[in-house]
């Protein structure tokens, strides 16, 4: 589904990725997991198609270059990136929004099913939001969506165990529907249910390490500090 | 000293009238010229002589030595007074641009009816309707002109006090040739029911080049008035150059909202000016989208006990456009409050600049006073913000802020990671950062607006790909 070959990225003159190697096929869930500041945020944007990024290497969705791509052509291909830190705009009201992104989709049932209050509809988009209804809402867009390459940036953090119940729920049936799925993680209590398939571990902007689940545990026990020298 | 009604040699010396034969007074300007136009509109001695009071300053005075170059401007040239005639340009005949603006905006329905000044606004019914309405609570509505003649003590009284001929060399021209505009007195203790705008009377005066405009809110009552509208003017006079006095009197509230949306060729001058007595809340909604070249600064005169004065602006400038606004704000009252409010979003190679000013006089005690500027800036486009701020009163609170910013590109990469095209990501943008002009707009009109963001935005776009 992603294939992502000897990617370089820069800030400016800084290199910030070297060298990055990564696959998402089709209804597999893949871990990005590193410290913070490692570089997965930025990874995850320049899949999405930051112009602040330059880019060196090669990004394929589907068989075909994303590199020449806007955002927005990334986008009604088929990608979704939930952002860590979701931006408040003001200005523009929530429920115009959901309706401009997924007119058709049945938006009442899934608030009930998110438990999202509809007091937010009224109120401009992430603006006066905690941070657990901002995840919750990056969800709902998701499900509005229905995107075929999912990136979760920290989509667990701010919510409460029963919307991490809602997310391995999600996760599992994304699978089922073959969705490529990364997940972009610090800290690995997302896959204490649902096991990733593949397990890449970046630090200060490289892949060091790539195996299966089982690399999860072993990071549990030994922790970052043994790839990072 | 009536003169008569113009002979053909006349005519022709002064007016040119071409295969339209209507009234028309051509520069170069002169005192006979004004006499000329007062005997032709039938207008009481006292308007005469304010006019050719106006003309006398107008020719002493000196192009204002502040903001855009206007030496360029020849005064000779211009046509001061166009009588308005009833015929109108065909759809067809609108440059294009104009009319898929008008398409876009689905208004081209309404507006198929084009005049050479003004829209032709389908509104006939709705006007008789809400005149009659007003006429039941007292509410004077018509056309300057016809104040003139059906209420001259009230227009007397008020008329040239608020802005003086002396304000600039514009208001004195205006003082001389004035025409049309808009007449309003409420009456004490009535809420104005509904926004009295000038969609209701477009089609029945057109719009003039040198508008002047009253209006008397007496104690307790309250009024909106809107003038323009969102959808672009085609002039084909190059200056128009307004003058509006407002008087708020005692415990009342007035809100003028001001959308101007003229073509390019247009150089546009208001002058506006309110006086804000006890407890009154004077507030000028300005918005500017439209003209090459724009020069406007409503003020209050903050002159009674706790009067309240609000101006919030906003500016959307271009390439070939170079917007010069803001407030002024003169506190001669204790407890009063004043807020200035600018907002600008520049596309393109266009200019904008802010020049507001605040002066608190000695006999103002415990005024509170705050100015807040912002840009948002596209490409190569320049703003400037120039406060004037003169405190002669130390008990004064005063907070003045400016801020010039880019479109945040966390919140554009938002927008488009969810299939928002650059264009309308950044519109919407655009329409946040003038939310606080937004929400001050009847809800008609800030659908609208949005509309016309979106295809003032779409079309700088457009221009640099």
């Amino acid at each position: 589904m992603i294939e992502i070959k000897d990617l370089n990225v820069f800030i400016g003159d800084k290199p910030i990725l070297e060298e990055i190697n990564l696959n998402v096929n089709a209804g597999e869930i893949v871990a990005l997991i590193g410290p913070n500041g490692s570089g997965k945020t930025t990874l995850s944007k320049a899949i999405m198609g930051d112009t602040r990024l330059k880019i060196r290497g090669t990004m394929l969705f589907e068989g075909n270059s994303l590199n020449k791509l806007s955002i927005d052509e990334r986008a009604k291909k088929g990608i979704f990136l939930s952002f860590q830190s979701p931006p408040e705009i003001e200005g523009v009201n929530s429920e115009y929004f959901l309706n401009l992104i997924g007119e058709d989709a049945d938006r009442v049932a899934l608030f009930e099913k998110l438990k999202l209050k509809d007091k937010l509809l009224s109120k401009d988009l992430n603006q006066g939001f905690s941070g657990g209804e901002r995840k919750k809402f990056e969800l709902l867009q998701i499900l509005l969506m229905n995107p075929k390459f999912l990136i979760l940036d920290e989509i667990d953090s701010g919510l409460d165990v029963d919307s991490l119940k809602y997310i391995e729920d999600l996760l599992k049936t994304a699978k089922l529907k073959k969705k490529g799925i990364l997940v972009v993680t610090h800290y690995n209590r997302i896959f204490s249910k649902i096991k990733p398939d593949k397990v890449y571990v970046m630090i200060k902007g490289k892949i060091v390490k790539k195996g299966g689940a089982e690399l999860l545990d072993q990071l549990e026990e030994e922790g970052f500090e043994k790839w990072s020298k | 000293m009536n003169t008569p009604l113009l002979d053909e040699r006349e005519k022709k010396l002064w007016f040119k009238s071409k295969e339209r034969s209507e009234f028309q007074i051509k520069g170069p300007l002169t005192k006979e010229k004004v006499i000329q136009l007062s005997n032709f509109k039938k207008e009481p001695i006292w308007l005469k002589e304010f006019r050719l009071k106006g003309f006398e300053i107008f020719e002493k005075s000196h192009l204002p030595s502040f903001g855009p170059k206007l030496n360029w401007l020849n005064f000779e040239d211009l046509v001061y007074y166009s009588k308005p005639s009833k015929k109108t340009e065909k759809w067809e005949e609108l440059p294009s641009d104009m009319r898929e603006t008008f398409e876009k905006l689905g208004l081209s329905d309404k507006m198929k009816n084009i005049s050479g000044l003004g829209l032709q606004y389908d509104s006939e019914i709705i006007f008789e309707k809400a005149k009659k309405m007003l006429e039941e609570k007292g509410i004077v509505y018509m056309s300057m002109d016809e104040a003139i003649l059906k209420h001259p003590e009230l227009v007397k009284k008020y008329f040239g006090t608020i802005v003086s001929s002396n304000d600039n060399k514009f208001s004195a021209l205006n003082s001389a040739v004035w025409s049309g505009g808009t007449f309003i007195y409420v009456p004490k203790n009535i809420k104005v029911p509904f926004p009295l705008h000038t969609y209701f009377r477009i089609n029945m005066e057109g719009f003039g080049q040198f508008e002047r405009t009253l209006i008397i809110v007496d104690e307790g009552s309250e009024v909106t008035y809107v003038e323009g509208c969102t959808a672009p003017l085609h002039s084909k006079s190059t200056l128009h150059a307004a003058v509006v006095e407002l008087i708020a009197l005692k415990n009342s509230k007035v809100k003028y909202i001001t959308l101007q949306n003229w073509s390019k060729n247009v150089l546009n001058i208001g002058t506006k000016r309110a006086f804000a007595k006890e407890n009154s809340f004077v507030q000028w909604i300005d918005g500017n989208f439209g003209s090459g070249v724009t020069m406007k600064y409503p003020g209050i005169y903050l002159q009674g006990k706790k009067a309240r004065g609000e101006v919030i602006s906003i500016a959307f400038v271009s390439s070939n456009q170079n917007i010069d606004s803001g407030a002024r704000m003169i506190h001669l009252a204790p407890e009063t409050t004043s807020n200035i409010i600018s907002k600008t979003v520049s596309s393109g190679k266009g200019v904008s600049t802010f020049r507001g000013t605040l002066k608190i006089f000695e006999s103002a005690d415990d005024v509170t006073a705050k100015i807040q500027c912002d840009s948002l800036l596209l490409n190569d486009s320049i703003a400037n913000a120039i406060p004037n701020i003169l405190i002669h009163n130390k008990t004064a609170s005063v907070n003045h802020e400016a801020k010039t910013s880019n479109i945040d590109d966390e919140k554009l990469m938002y927008l488009m990671s969810r299939g928002v095209d650059r264009t309308s990501a950044e519109s919407m943008i655009a329409f946040g950062f003038i939310r606080d002009f937004v929400r001050e707009l009847p809800m008609e009109y800030a659908l609208e607006l949005q509309r016309l963001i979106d295809i003032d935005m779409g079309g700088h776009e457009n221009a640099e790909n």
